[in-house]
């Protein structure tokens, strides 16, 4: 029956639709990395930003940016807040703004009037006419910032930051994660040489498999949503539910013959992509690759879950609805967790769908979450196994004529007999 | 005119009811994300282009859906009224549901102190038939639902993460560019009608 599903999955026009979607992703996103060699860094750069960028932890660079930019949104009373990826604007009640005001006395020593009052010299960010390139300002003029680590230790303005985050709501950018940003800055060439030594001696293959995986997982969790949601409309007609129906074949065996297939042919296209980018990677860097089996063994860990997930939510609402609500679901479900989700590791939690980790360096942050990825991986399989099963118990129900009192067949049956 | 109300009314209780109601839900569902108060021309037309856009598809793929049942196309064609007249009047009203959406949300925007202006309405109606005709047409051609949703979703996706196609960047409003706007609009007008008329001949050309 695999087999049988298989062939007609095979031949059906959304997995070929998915082939040349992963097609199109791989050469589009990653195949730069199988021709140009990643060059060493070089002590006169003028930068090294494609070797990332490093949390400094300065807690004085922290506080003082966050106060900058909490003086400035207090002032205006607009808080810019990101809960989903993209911009909203916060704003206070009187009650509210004066807890704020508070907490920036507390962080300044300013009253909430002195500091409406006061022009204080706050960077801004802008774009330089001659260069074009995004820049940050400090006016000539007006009063310096006051430094918050002269009257509060470190561990008091995080509490404070956290009583202005929970002000302003999901996303505000005084949250612990977004603190930490503000202490970021770009790699230095020492810092630069490590990491690209760091790469070269895992043999390279482990950070390119892991940006291999990061770019497919963002197409793997929802296209296969489609073909399922395509396999599982094919009952919809009256025709189709007098031949399947009626057959010996378990709803069980039938629903996870179909769904089996799908997770198959969908993870053979990965793996054979990952199998590419293996072979590319060992041409670019003869004698250097080693594992090149790690490409295949992060595809299954990394990528097959959200492929079953995607396939799996596409097959239970299908089954449920008799329509492609699955379609539209999986697709705002996947637009907010790659919106919310941050490019490394850095930012994984139990429930990521789409985990990120944008970058061929970064491994220690990589092995730091390993475990917490392998959890996360694990509750979407089950989820996913889980819910095939809740649809074949949805199909039971509907093959045994429970729910099928609220359809139009039904009904025309009913008076029919 | 009384087979055309007959037609219009029979159409959009079982033939649009369910698909609008979930374009108006996603559409609630835009301030729960997106802040739509106080942005700027730019910031305006990122909830128009990442969401208020999408309803173009759900509002227009549906034309030639009831169909999908094999019986209930082999009936209509035992009727006197051609397919194409029928499709046609749910092309109309489809368009007109594709006008009235984002019209509704752009208004709730300039009232929420948003610079929106008739260009971003305009675009977000360009955009949202754009898609949707494509939608329409992959479904008049290959008769298959899900693909009919996955190639418009496609384009979606690829104008979220690049500006690769160019004049149909369905999202570059919120790039502070309107030059296309105008021949996604065409485009999309060209394609419904393409649509329409493969799926009046789907009996003799497949």
């Amino acid at each position: 029956m695999l087999l049988k599903e298989g062939k007609k999955i095979l031949i059906s026009i959304p997995f070929l639709i998915y082939v040349i979607v992963m097609a199109v992703a791989y050469q589009s996103q990653y195949s730069s990395a199988n021709h140009e060699e990643l060059a060493q860094p070089q002590p006169e750069q003028e930068q090294y930003l494609e070797y990332g960028s490093i949390d400094t932890g300065d807690t004085e660079m922290i506080m003082q940016g966050a106060v900058a930019k909490l003086i400035a949104e207090y002032s205006n009373n607009s808080y810019s807040s990101y809960p989903f990826g993209f911009y909203k604007e916060v704003r206070l009640n009187d009650n509210e703004r004066d807890e704020m005001g508070e907490i920036l006395t507390a962080m300044t020593g300013y009253t909430p009037e002195q500091i409406i009052e006061t022009a204080f010299k706050i960077p801004y960010v802008t774009v330089d006419e001659e260069s074009g390139n995004t820049v940050m300002v400090v006016p000539d003029t007006g009063e310096d910032i006051p430094i918050v680590s002269d009257r509060i230790s470190y561990q008091e303005f995080q509490k404070l930051m956290d009583q202005a985050a929970e002000l302003i709501g999901g996303g505000s950018s005084y949250s612990s994660e977004q603190l930490e940003a503000l202490g970021r800055r770009p790699l230095n060439y020492e810092e630069a040489e490590a990491v690209y030594q760091q790469l070269k001696a895992g043999g390279y293959s482990e950070g390119y498999a892991r940006l291999l995986c990061d770019y497919m997982c963002i197409f793997a969790g929802l296209f296969p949503a489609f073909i399922s949601v395509a396999v599982w409309l094919r009952d919809r007609s009256a025709k189709m539910r007098d031949i399947i129906w009626t057959r010996k074949t378990s709803s069980i065996r039938l629903t996870f013959a179909r769904y089996g297939a799908i997770i198959l042919l969908c993870s053979v296209v990965v793996l054979v992509i990952a199998g590419i980018a293996a072979l590319g990677l060992a041409r670019l860097y003869p004698g250097d690759v080693s594992g090149i089996s790690e490409f295949f063994i992060l595809m299954i860990i990394w990528v097959i879950p959200s492929i079953m997930t995607s396939a799996a939510v596409g097959a239970f609402f299908t089954e449920l609805t008799d329509t492609p609500l699955g379609i539209l679901f999986m697709l705002g479900y996947w637009f907010m967790n790659l919106s919310i989700t941050s490019l490394t590791m850095g930012g994984l939690n139990w429930f990521t769908f789409i985990p990120r980790h944008n970058t061929q360096f970064l491994a220690d942050q990589f092995n730091e979450k390993y475990l917490l990825f392998l959890t996360n991986r694990f509750i979407f399989t089950a989820v996913s196994i889980l819910l095939m099963l809740i649809t074949a118990l949805v199909l039971e129900r509907k093959r045994r004529g429970r729910w099928l009192r609220l359809e139009k067949i039904g009904i025309h049956h009913r008076k029919e007999s | 005119m009384k087979k055309l109300v007959y037609i219009t009314g029979k159409n959009l209780k079982y033939g649009l009811a369910a698909h609008l109601i979930i374009a108006l839900l996603l559409c609630l569902m835009v301030p729960v994300i997106f802040g739509l108060n106080h942005l700027d021309r730019n910031m305006a037309a990122i909830p128009l282009e990442r969401i208020v856009i999408l309803t173009g598809i759900l509002i227009m793929v549906p034309i030639f859906m009831p169909e999908q049942d094999r019986p209930l196309f082999d009936i209509m064609y035992t009727k006197m009224t051609p397919p194409a007249y029928v499709y046609a009047v749910r092309a109309v009203y489809s368009a007109i549901v594709v006008l009235l959406i984002p019209a509704v949300f752009t208004v709730v925007m300039y009232l929420l102190h948003s610079a929106v202006t008739l260009t971003h309405y305009l675009g977000t109606v360009s955009s949202a038939f754009f898609l949707g005709s494509i939608g329409a047409l992959t479904l008049a051609v290959t008769n298959n639902t899900a693909a009919a949703y996955m190639i418009p979703v496609i384009c979606y996706v690829i104008c979220l993460a690049t500006r690769s196609l160019k004049m149909f960047d369905v999202m570059m409003m919120s790039h502070g560019i309107i030059n296309g706007k105008p021949y996604q609009m065409a485009v999309g007008i060209l394609l419904t009608v393409t649509a329409v008329v493969i799926a009046s001949l789907r009996k003799k050309l497949f």
